[in-house]
């Protein structure tokens, strides 16, 4: 999967838990960009993330994701 | 060798609610029902000013003492697991046993540990069964976190309750008593539930009482208790459920085996979340948070004494109890119930400072 993929796969998941059916997702997008884009929400995205591309993400990197650009690195 | 089997169980809150609508002037509306919503905490229960957690927990030991007329000097082990303790030295313990009028043959100390407590106090106390060195304890898991949380931080705020639970244990007869425990620590996170300016590492100074608030407008200072919510819900999610299938595997039990099985409340959400992992029915599921809110270390022993109260928790009941949380860390006792069951404690559950 090209990295463009896994964006476009984030981005159904953004959507989704931010409510944001138009939101055009890019790697620089950050909670500084989005209110809706809160604890909850960061645990919802992973969590999602998770189950999509079955994958773990590491605690160290849930406790401090800020942008999109952190999770996508992580993605296989 | 000797055992030890829950005999009574009581637990108490404060009258004070903070409600929804005090939260809502306070952090705004939508940030309140975003919150509640995934939390299912609409009211919490916090302590008057004046008011610690050692009160709470004098007050529900003394009311199951009186309800059971146990005789003081039969008390030969009390446990006090508690964070926010009346003092650093002493122990709150000590404090306890005074105003209990314990008698000088009751081994008496504090347990420094979150919202796991009770497991581990519990394991404590069986281990003192064990050796010999306790036939009767009492174990008195309270905490009053809304004095260590800043007003203007909503993560915590929303959540937190104060209580106090407090749980009696004799000597096992037949089948009952406390069968097996599992624990364990993943300390890679211990900076995610951490009240940083309240030791040795950090003095307090007119630097640690500064409140300074984040770009999503939660404020606190290192005096504060602080939490990195996203962190502890994602632990929560995947090592609760991985850890208790450990749990059921080394006991020999499985789900179906189960009467109850109580988790720690931390939102509903997560339990939500756990029970499905694990494949729990709605019939072996409780929740207690929703007017009382988290209740820290005191939360799982609240869950099992509501449960008693409202008669969910039959004799010869097994029941699976799991906590997790500062440290990080897990605990898990699998507890079968007399067959006399555990009856519950008439007195009241609401905090007076004439218990």
């Amino acid at each position: 999967m090209t990295r463009a993929d896994k964006l476009a796969r984030l981005q159904d998941i953004f959507r989704d838990v931010l409510d944001r059916p138009d939101l055009q997702l890019t790697e620089d997008f950050s909670t500084a960009d989005c209110p809706e884009w809160d604890s909850v929400a960061t645990v919802q995205i992973v969590l999602a993330a998770e189950a999509a591309f079955n994958v773990r993400v590491p605690m160290e990197t849930v406790a401090h994701l800020r942008q999109v650009r952190e999770l996508l690195d992580l993605l296989p | 060798m000797l055992r030890a089997a829950i005999t009574a169980i009581h637990h108490c809150v404060p009258t004070r609610r903070l409600t929804e609508a005090e939260l809502e002037a306070r952090f705004g509306a939508k940030n309140v029902q975003s919150i509640a919503k995934l939390s299912g905490i609409h009211e919490r229960r916090i302590v008057e000013p004046g008011t610690t957690a050692a009160d709470l927990g004098f007050a529900a030991a003394e009311r199951l003492l009186a309800g059971r007329n146990i005789p003081r000097e039969t008390i030969d082990l009390l446990i006090v697991a508690t964070q926010t303790g009346d003092y650093q030295i002493p122990g709150t313990a000590y404090v306890l046993h005074e105003r209990l009028k314990l008698s000088q043959h009751c081994i008496a100390y504090d347990l420094n540990q979150g919202c796991a407590a009770f497991p581990y106090a519990l394991a404590m106390a069986q281990g003192q069964f064990a050796a010999g060195l306790a036939k009767c304890a009492l174990i008195i898991n309270t905490d009053a976190l809304s004095g260590i949380i800043h007003p203007q931080d909503r993560t915590l705020v929303t959540l937190h309750g104060d209580g106090a639970v407090a749980t009696l244990l004799e000597v096992a007869k037949g089948e009952e008593g406390l069968l097996g425990f599992h624990f364990g620590t993943d300390s890679a996170g211990w900076r995610y539930l951490c009240l940083p300016a309240s030791g040795a590492r950090q003095p307090r100074s007119e630097e640690t009482r500064k409140a300074i608030a984040d770009e999503t407008g939660n404020v606190r200072s290192a005096e504060h208790f602080q939490m990195n919510g996203q962190a502890i819900f994602h632990f929560a999610i995947h090592k609760v459920p991985e850890v208790t299938n450990e749990a059921l595997k080394k006991f020999g039990v499985t789900v179906a085996d189960l009467d109850l099985v109580v988790l720690h409340q931390a939102n509903r959400f997560m339990i939500e979340q756990i029970y499905k992992k694990l494949g729990v029915p709605a019939e072996k599921q409780f929740f207690y948070l929703e007017n009382v809110g988290n209740l820290s270390g005191a939360s799982s022993p609240a869950v099992l004494s509501e449960a008693v109260r409202q008669g969910k928790v039959k004799p010869g009941a097994l029941v699976l109890l799991a906590a997790f949380g500062v440290g990080l860390s897990w605990g898990l006792v699998l507890i079968r119930i007399g067959q006399d069951g555990l009856a519950p404690i008439a007195a009241s559950t609401d905090y007076t400072p004439a218990t």
